[in-house]
């Protein structure tokens, strides 16, 4: 574990780059434990004009001139001079990126995108799932699955505690025989591996929560998690609507006030930061482009968690 | 005129070194009631100066036999803390030829409120009292972020230069809210004043993390800044320090405040972003650093600085920006800044 942390940030990931980036540096940087710093790559001008404008410690961060920033901040890392990358840029840039400068963990050759969401039990009570992958890739064979689960399990380890969280497959159908090749496969291959393997959920299956960790191929992690957050999203714009056109919805929505502003946090993919790059023998968060500077912030909060409890280790232990 | 007046000496004023106090020299908390209450029964000994605030005026206050250097804290702080403060600069081992603080209790028994809290009447009509008339020599500022140390100090930059007349200075005064016998105590005072353009710099502590950015109108004159490191190195380049002046000033920071290499790269990385420092200091630091005895630093430290700034710089050289003689429009700051207030106070209307 190094003793100062430095993560380097791409400053023109993500639709509000660079203002909502440097907005949750500047934020990080006046809070900053002793030994913690922040490398903001990018086109310096770019980053200097936004950085004068924003509330920040100067002293806790560097801004490093580029021009293809994903690639300088894992040149950084691989030198030694960063620790963690923390981008919204698009996800196959980053992959690319950095498999072009870090290793494989040993035993795993396809890289994935982790991300938990929320998911409610049969009492109602609040728990989160993780699902990958998320969009590291689109396609995934079954030993590619395999892979998945077995970095998933140690990580929801990590997040959640649980010895032996349970893992599912995502397919079109609870049936185990049901389902796209390369997932009746994995089914087979997943079943002879000492993981909680439980089978097969299907979409409905998802937010009701029950599994600890879900994988599935790039394509349909991706749209499944979306789904889910504009589901979310669309559900909180209408009842605001509604609040400000008739005064009964109005009444009814402030008595309903404290329990909808907790399931808005719940449901608010920016409280979970980002999508941790599992795979590598560093650390890649990958935010979403939509990110605002809150959500930001938690990604790069996520990286440093990250770094300190050393993730990639971790994971290299329990899939060699 | 003058009311309050440096102690007599023979020798020649070379520099005059003008201080706030709270968030400038020691750190305060001022805004909140347990924060102001907390520093009025603070002793002296717990009182913690701003990092590299001791060193820098160490630094600064060194100078041949014949010549004299002054320094003058002007504090809002009340003229009851006088004892405190004295004995925290006995502490701190710094003997200020003058230290000015606000009749708070006065103005609170004279029913003028607004001067409690108000800074721009008192103390730049204290600035302008503690001034010889006639004086030539070069003044350097001190201030912070927390109040409105930038536009007072600008202001008296450039009434000592003689270059706002009175008519401006009065509407200034009149927008800022200022008491009827100040104003008449300022004008008086900027009218007996026999301009000289000896203000130089006029560094703004950012003790509030304030952006930087937002004192862009005051000119280059203004220098905001998050620690004295960043001073040391902006008067080592103006040339009123020297650079193994700048190495002691570090070496107090990574002894006492927990400094390192990186914040002190990236200190000067900022000013280089800033255009506070051009590309030129960077290679004056290369070559002088050859010549100066870094022993009292950390083996390699210096080489290691010199090799992370070199890394940091811009690709393409950078100028500083230059003094400029045109005056701020003091006018619109003072709008603007209270515009910036409310907006800042207005709440936005989301159900969620």
């Amino acid at each position: 574990m190094p003793a100062d942390l430095t993560i380097a940030i791409d400053a023109t990931g993500g639709y509000g780059a660079p203002s909502a980036v440097v907005e949750a540096v500047g934020e990080l940087s006046r809070t900053a434990a002793a030994g913690t710093y922040y490398a903001l790559v990018g086109p310096h001008d770019w980053i200097a004009e936004v950085l004068v404008r924003t509330r920040h410690n100067p002293e806790k961060i560097a801004v490093i001139s580029s021009d293809q920033p994903i690639d300088r901040a894992c040149e950084l890392i691989a030198a030694g001079e960063a620790d963690a990358l923390v981008t919204a840029g698009n996800p196959a840039a980053v992959v690319a990126a950095a498999q072009a400068r870090f290793q494989m963990v040993p035993s795993i050759d396809r890289a994935a995108l982790a991300t938990v969401f929320p998911t409610w039990d049969s009492n109602g009570g609040e728990q989160f799932s993780l699902i990958l992958d998320v969009g590291a890739s689109f396609r995934a064979s079954a030993e590619h699955l395999v892979q998945f689960a077995q970095m998933g399990v140690q990580y929801a380890r990590i997040v959640t505690g649980h010895a032996e969280p349970s893992v599912a497959l995502l397919s079109s159908s609870p049936d185990p025989l049901h389902g796209p090749d390369e997932v009746t496969r994995a089914v087979e291959l997943l079943s002879n591996t000492p993981l909680n393997f439980v089978g097969t959920v299907d979409g409905y299956q998802v937010p009701r929560g029950g599994i600890d960790v879900i994988v599935c191929e790039g394509f349909a992690g991706d749209l499944t998690t979306k789904v889910i957050e504009g589901f979310a999203d669309a559900a909180f714009e209408m009842a605001e609507n509604a609040y400000h056109r008739k005064f009964a919805y109005k009444m009814g929505l402030k008595l309903l006030l404290p329990g909808l502003r907790k399931i808005r946090r719940a449901v608010d993919f920016e409280e979970y930061g980002g999508a941790p790059l599992l795979g590598f023998d560093k650390v890649v968060i990958v935010a979403d482009p939509r990110s605002s500077p809150r959500a930001f912030a938690n990604a790069v909060k996520l990286a440093a968690k990250s770094v300190r409890s050393d993730l990639p280790s971790q994971i290299a232990a329990a899939t060699s | 005129m003058t009311t309050t007046t440096v102690p007599e000496d023979p020798r020649e004023i070379v520099h005059i070194y003008r201080w706030d106090l709270d968030k400038t020299y020691i750190k305060t908390e001022f805004e909140t009631w347990q924060g102001l209450l907390r520093t009025a029964f603070q002793k002296p000994e717990d009182k913690t100066n701003i990092p590299g605030a001791v060193s820098l005026l160490r630094e600064i206050c060194q100078h041949r036999d014949d010549e004299r250097v002054v320094v003058t804290f002007v504090s809002g702080s009340p003229t009851q803390m006088r004892d405190r403060l004295l004995r925290k600069f006995e502490l701190d081992g710094i003997k200020p030829d003058l230290l000015v603080l606000k009749p708070i209790v006065q103005n609170i028994l004279k029913g003028r409120f607004r001067a409690v809290k108000g800074q721009v009447g008192y103390k730049l009509g204290a600035l302008l009292d503690v001034r010889n008339f006639t004086t030539t020599a070069a003044e350097t500022l001190f201030g912070d972020d927390a109040e409105m140390d930038a536009f007072i100090y600008s202001m008296y930059a450039d009434i000592v230069a003689g270059r706002m007349d009175r008519d401006l200075l009065r509407s200034i005064l009149v927008e800022a809210e200022v008491y009827a016998s100040p104003m008449q105590r300022i004008l008086a005072f900027a009218d007996a004043i026999e301009p000289h353009d000896t203000v130089g710099r006029i560094f703004i502590n950012l003790e509030g993390r304030t952006p930087p950015g937002r004192f862009l109108p005051f000119g280059a004159r203004v220098v905001p800044i998050v620690n004295y490191f960043q001073a040391a190195l902006v008067l080592w380049s103006d040339g009123v320090l020297a650079l193994d002046g700048v190495v002691r000033v570090a070496a107090g920071m990574l002894a006492r405040d927990q400094y390192g290499l990186f914040e002190f790269a990236n200190s000067f990385q900022d000013l280089l972003r800033r255009r506070v420092l051009g590309s030129d200091a960077l290679e004056r630091l290369q070559q002088e650093a050859e010549e100066v005895d870094f022993s009292i630093l950390p083996s390699q430290l210096a080489d290691r600085f010199v090799d992370r700034v070199r890394a940091l710089a811009p690709r393409t050289n950078v100028d500083a920006r230059q003094f400029d003689e045109t005056m701020p429009d003091y006018l619109e700051i003072l709008r603007s800044d209270r515009a910036l207030k409310q907006r800042v106070t207005e709440v936005p209307r989301r159900l969620f």
